[in-house]
Protein backbone atom coordinates (compact mmCIF):
# COMPACT_ATOMS: atom_id res chain seq x y z
CA UNK A 1 0.00 0.00 0.00
CA UNK A 2 1.44 3.39 -0.88
CA UNK A 3 1.43 6.62 1.06
CA UNK A 4 -1.34 8.20 -1.02
CA UNK A 5 -3.61 5.30 -0.28
CA UNK A 6 -2.96 5.42 3.45
CA UNK A 7 -3.65 9.16 3.48
CA UNK A 8 -7.00 8.47 1.87
CA UNK A 9 -7.84 6.10 4.69
CA UNK A 10 -7.25 8.79 7.30
CA UNK A 11 -9.23 11.37 5.34
CA UNK A 12 -12.04 8.88 5.23
CA UNK A 13 -11.86 8.13 8.95
CA UNK A 14 -11.79 11.82 9.86
CA UNK A 15 -14.84 12.51 7.69
CA UNK A 16 -16.63 9.51 9.22
CA UNK A 17 -15.76 10.97 12.63
CA UNK A 18 -17.22 14.35 11.70
CA UNK A 19 -20.33 12.66 10.31
CA UNK A 20 -20.93 10.74 13.53
CA UNK A 21 -20.27 13.90 15.55
CA UNK A 22 -22.87 15.89 13.63
CA UNK A 23 -25.37 13.06 13.79
CA UNK A 24 -24.79 12.75 17.54
CA UNK A 25 -25.45 16.46 18.10
CA UNK A 26 -28.61 16.38 15.99
CA UNK A 27 -29.86 13.38 18.00
CA UNK A 28 -29.04 15.15 21.27
CA UNK A 29 -31.14 18.09 20.12
CA UNK A 30 -33.94 15.69 19.21
CA UNK A 31 -33.76 14.14 22.69
CA UNK A 32 -33.68 17.57 24.36
CA UNK A 33 -36.78 18.66 22.44
CA UNK A 34 -38.70 15.67 23.79
CA UNK A 35 -38.23 16.92 27.35
CA UNK A 36 -39.54 20.44 26.79
CA UNK A 37 -43.01 19.42 27.97
CA UNK A 38 -41.99 19.92 31.57
CA UNK A 39 -40.51 17.42 34.01
CA UNK A 40 -37.81 14.92 33.16
CA UNK A 41 -39.09 12.00 31.13
CA UNK A 42 -37.51 8.56 31.61
CA UNK A 43 -38.48 7.49 28.13
CA UNK A 44 -35.80 9.72 26.60
CA UNK A 45 -32.97 7.77 28.27
CA UNK A 46 -32.50 5.18 25.47
CA UNK A 47 -32.40 7.94 22.85
CA UNK A 48 -29.95 9.87 24.98
CA UNK A 49 -27.64 6.86 25.28
CA UNK A 50 -27.76 6.22 21.53
CA UNK A 51 -26.98 9.89 20.83
CA UNK A 52 -24.04 9.90 23.27
CA UNK A 53 -22.65 6.64 21.85
CA UNK A 54 -22.84 7.93 18.28
CA UNK A 55 -21.19 11.16 19.37
CA UNK A 56 -18.43 9.25 21.20
CA UNK A 57 -17.76 7.10 18.14
CA UNK A 58 -17.29 10.35 16.23
CA UNK A 59 -14.78 11.58 18.82
CA UNK A 60 -12.84 8.30 18.68
CA UNK A 61 -12.60 8.42 14.88
CA UNK A 62 -11.50 12.05 15.13
CA UNK A 63 -8.76 11.37 17.68
CA UNK A 64 -7.54 8.36 15.72
CA UNK A 65 -7.31 10.38 12.51
CA UNK A 66 -5.70 13.35 14.22
CA UNK A 67 -2.61 11.26 14.89
CA UNK A 68 -1.98 10.90 11.20
CA UNK A 69 -3.34 14.05 9.63
CA UNK A 70 -1.70 17.45 9.85
CA UNK A 71 -3.53 19.52 12.47
CA UNK A 72 -4.17 22.43 10.10
CA UNK A 73 -5.76 20.08 7.57
CA UNK A 74 -7.85 18.39 10.25
CA UNK A 75 -9.18 21.71 11.50
CA UNK A 76 -10.01 22.86 7.99
CA UNK A 77 -12.07 19.71 7.63
CA UNK A 78 -13.71 20.38 10.99
CA UNK A 79 -15.57 23.28 9.34
CA UNK A 80 -17.77 20.50 7.96
CA UNK A 81 -19.11 20.20 11.53
CA UNK A 82 -20.66 23.64 11.26
CA UNK A 83 -21.97 22.99 7.75
CA UNK A 84 -23.55 19.70 8.84
CA UNK A 85 -25.08 21.22 11.98
CA UNK A 86 -26.55 24.21 10.11
CA UNK A 87 -28.05 22.05 7.36
CA UNK A 88 -29.32 19.52 9.88
CA UNK A 89 -30.90 22.18 12.13
CA UNK A 90 -32.57 23.76 9.13
CA UNK A 91 -34.01 20.60 7.65
CA UNK A 92 -34.73 18.59 10.81
CA UNK A 93 -35.86 21.33 13.18
CA UNK A 94 -36.83 24.15 10.82
CA UNK A 95 -34.50 26.61 12.54
CA UNK A 96 -34.17 30.08 11.03
CA UNK A 97 -30.68 30.58 9.68
CA UNK A 98 -30.04 34.15 8.61
CA UNK A 99 -27.00 35.92 7.20
CA UNK A 100 -25.91 37.16 10.63
CA UNK A 101 -25.76 33.63 11.98
CA UNK A 102 -23.81 32.35 8.99
CA UNK A 103 -21.31 35.19 9.17
CA UNK A 104 -20.99 34.64 12.92
CA UNK A 105 -20.23 30.98 12.34
CA UNK A 106 -17.66 31.91 9.70
CA UNK A 107 -16.01 34.32 12.15
CA UNK A 108 -15.92 31.71 14.92
CA UNK A 109 -14.38 29.18 12.58
CA UNK A 110 -11.76 31.68 11.41
CA UNK A 111 -10.92 32.50 15.02
CA UNK A 112 -10.65 28.85 16.01
CA UNK A 113 -8.36 28.25 13.06
CA UNK A 114 -6.10 31.12 14.13
CA UNK A 115 -5.99 29.88 17.72
CA UNK A 116 -5.10 26.38 16.63
CA UNK A 117 -2.44 27.36 14.09
CA UNK A 118 0.25 28.68 16.36
CA UNK A 119 2.52 31.17 14.65
CA UNK A 120 6.27 30.85 14.68
CA UNK A 121 6.10 27.11 15.06
CA UNK A 122 8.54 25.49 12.70
CA UNK A 123 7.30 21.94 12.85
CA UNK A 124 3.73 20.75 12.75
CA UNK A 125 2.50 19.07 15.91
CA UNK A 126 2.57 15.51 14.64
CA UNK A 127 6.21 15.90 13.60
CA UNK A 128 7.27 16.96 17.07
CA UNK A 129 5.40 14.02 18.47
CA UNK A 130 7.12 11.75 15.99
CA UNK A 131 10.50 12.99 17.14
CA UNK A 132 9.68 12.01 20.70
CA UNK A 133 8.02 8.76 19.82
CA UNK A 134 9.47 7.07 16.77
CA UNK A 135 6.83 4.35 16.86
CA UNK A 136 4.31 6.97 15.82
CA UNK A 137 5.83 7.54 12.37
CA UNK A 138 2.50 7.28 10.71
CA UNK A 139 2.52 6.67 7.01
CA UNK A 140 4.46 3.45 6.85
CA UNK A 141 3.16 0.48 5.01
CA UNK A 142 2.96 -2.08 7.78
CA UNK A 143 1.05 0.28 10.08
CA UNK A 144 -1.68 0.84 7.55
CA UNK A 145 -2.71 -2.72 6.88
CA UNK A 146 -5.36 -2.93 9.54
CA UNK B 1 -30.78 34.47 23.26
CA UNK B 2 -31.89 35.71 26.64
CA UNK B 3 -29.72 36.03 29.74
CA UNK B 4 -30.62 32.61 31.15
CA UNK B 5 -29.68 30.96 27.86
CA UNK B 6 -26.38 32.82 27.75
CA UNK B 7 -25.60 31.70 31.28
CA UNK B 8 -26.35 28.07 30.38
CA UNK B 9 -24.03 28.11 27.39
CA UNK B 10 -21.28 30.00 29.21
CA UNK B 11 -21.45 27.43 32.00
CA UNK B 12 -21.11 24.61 29.44
CA UNK B 13 -18.08 26.29 27.92
CA UNK B 14 -16.59 27.26 31.29
CA UNK B 15 -16.89 23.73 32.67
CA UNK B 16 -15.47 22.34 29.43
CA UNK B 17 -12.48 24.65 29.84
CA UNK B 18 -12.02 23.60 33.47
CA UNK B 19 -12.12 19.96 32.33
CA UNK B 20 -9.36 20.53 29.79
CA UNK B 21 -7.17 22.34 32.29
CA UNK B 22 -7.67 19.65 34.92
CA UNK B 23 -6.71 16.98 32.39
CA UNK B 24 -3.59 18.88 31.39
CA UNK B 25 -2.60 19.41 35.02
CA UNK B 26 -3.25 15.73 35.77
CA UNK B 27 -1.01 14.64 32.89
CA UNK B 28 1.79 17.04 33.73
CA UNK B 29 1.58 16.58 37.49
CA UNK B 30 4.50 18.92 37.97
CA UNK B 31 6.63 17.23 35.34
CA UNK B 32 6.55 17.67 31.59
CA UNK B 33 4.95 14.66 29.96
CA UNK B 34 7.66 12.90 28.01
CA UNK B 35 7.28 9.35 29.23
CA UNK B 36 5.92 6.40 27.42
CA UNK B 37 2.21 6.22 26.91
CA UNK B 38 1.50 3.74 29.75
CA UNK B 39 3.35 5.91 32.25
CA UNK B 40 1.19 8.89 31.31
CA UNK B 41 -1.95 6.82 31.62
CA UNK B 42 -0.94 5.47 35.02
CA UNK B 43 -0.10 8.96 36.23
CA UNK B 44 -3.43 10.17 34.90
CA UNK B 45 -5.46 7.54 36.72
CA UNK B 46 -3.63 8.12 40.00
CA UNK B 47 -4.19 11.88 39.95
CA UNK B 48 -7.21 13.18 41.89
CA UNK B 49 -7.57 15.80 39.17
CA UNK B 50 -8.94 13.14 36.83
CA UNK B 51 -12.12 13.27 38.94
CA UNK B 52 -12.33 17.01 38.46
CA UNK B 53 -12.11 16.37 34.75
CA UNK B 54 -14.79 13.69 34.89
CA UNK B 55 -17.16 15.75 37.03
CA UNK B 56 -16.80 18.83 34.83
CA UNK B 57 -17.46 16.69 31.79
CA UNK B 58 -20.61 15.09 33.17
CA UNK B 59 -22.07 18.37 34.44
CA UNK B 60 -21.13 20.17 31.24
CA UNK B 61 -22.80 17.53 29.07
CA UNK B 62 -25.97 17.60 31.19
CA UNK B 63 -26.11 21.38 31.01
CA UNK B 64 -25.61 21.18 27.26
CA UNK B 65 -28.64 18.93 26.99
CA UNK B 66 -30.58 21.34 29.17
CA UNK B 67 -29.55 24.29 26.99
CA UNK B 68 -30.63 22.47 23.83
CA UNK B 69 -34.19 22.31 25.16
CA UNK B 70 -34.69 25.96 24.32
CA UNK B 71 -31.74 27.17 22.25
CA UNK B 72 -31.68 26.37 18.52
CA UNK B 73 -28.85 23.95 17.69
CA UNK B 74 -27.64 26.18 14.86
CA UNK B 75 -27.12 28.88 17.48
CA UNK B 76 -25.85 26.87 20.44
CA UNK B 77 -23.36 24.66 18.61
CA UNK B 78 -21.23 27.44 17.05
CA UNK B 79 -21.09 29.16 20.45
CA UNK B 80 -19.29 26.10 21.83
CA UNK B 81 -16.38 27.44 19.75
CA UNK B 82 -15.93 29.94 22.56
CA UNK B 83 -14.04 27.19 24.34
CA UNK B 84 -11.24 27.67 21.80
CA UNK B 85 -10.93 31.20 23.17
CA UNK B 86 -11.26 30.28 26.84
CA UNK B 87 -8.80 27.38 26.90
CA UNK B 88 -5.83 29.46 25.65
CA UNK B 89 -6.79 32.34 27.96
CA UNK B 90 -6.99 30.00 30.95
CA UNK B 91 -3.76 28.23 29.94
CA UNK B 92 -1.97 31.53 29.78
CA UNK B 93 -3.40 32.67 33.11
CA UNK B 94 -3.13 29.47 35.15
CA UNK B 95 -0.43 27.46 33.43
CA UNK B 96 1.74 30.34 32.28
CA UNK B 97 1.61 29.34 28.61
CA UNK B 98 2.64 31.98 26.10
CA UNK B 99 0.10 33.01 23.47
CA UNK B 100 1.12 34.17 20.01
CA UNK B 101 -0.37 37.27 18.37
CA UNK B 102 -2.23 34.95 16.02
CA UNK B 103 -3.93 33.31 18.97
CA UNK B 104 -4.90 36.66 20.50
CA UNK B 105 -6.37 37.71 17.15
CA UNK B 106 -8.20 34.39 16.92
CA UNK B 107 -9.63 34.82 20.42
CA UNK B 108 -10.94 38.29 19.53
CA UNK B 109 -12.50 37.04 16.29
CA UNK B 110 -14.19 34.12 18.09
CA UNK B 111 -15.75 36.51 20.62
CA UNK B 112 -17.09 38.75 17.83
CA UNK B 113 -18.46 35.71 16.00
CA UNK B 114 -20.15 34.43 19.15
CA UNK B 115 -21.81 37.84 19.62
CA UNK B 116 -23.14 37.61 16.04
CA UNK B 117 -24.49 34.10 16.45
CA UNK B 118 -25.99 34.78 19.89
CA UNK B 119 -27.93 37.86 18.76
CA UNK B 120 -31.53 37.61 19.96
Amino acid sequence: MNIEKSKQIYYTTICVGIGFGVLGQLLLKLVALQTTGGAFVWSVIPGLIVALIIYSIGVLFWIFSLRHIRLSVAYSLSSLNYVGILFGSYYMFGEQIDAARISGVALIFTGVFLVVSRSGEKKPLEMQETLLRPELVPLQEEKVQI
Amino acid sequence: MNLAQWIQLLAVVGLGTAAQLALKAAIDNGKPAQDAEEAILRRLLRSPLIWVWFLCYVVSTSLWLWALRTIPLSQAFPILGLQFALVPLASSHFLGEKLSWKQWLGIAIIVIGVAFVGRP
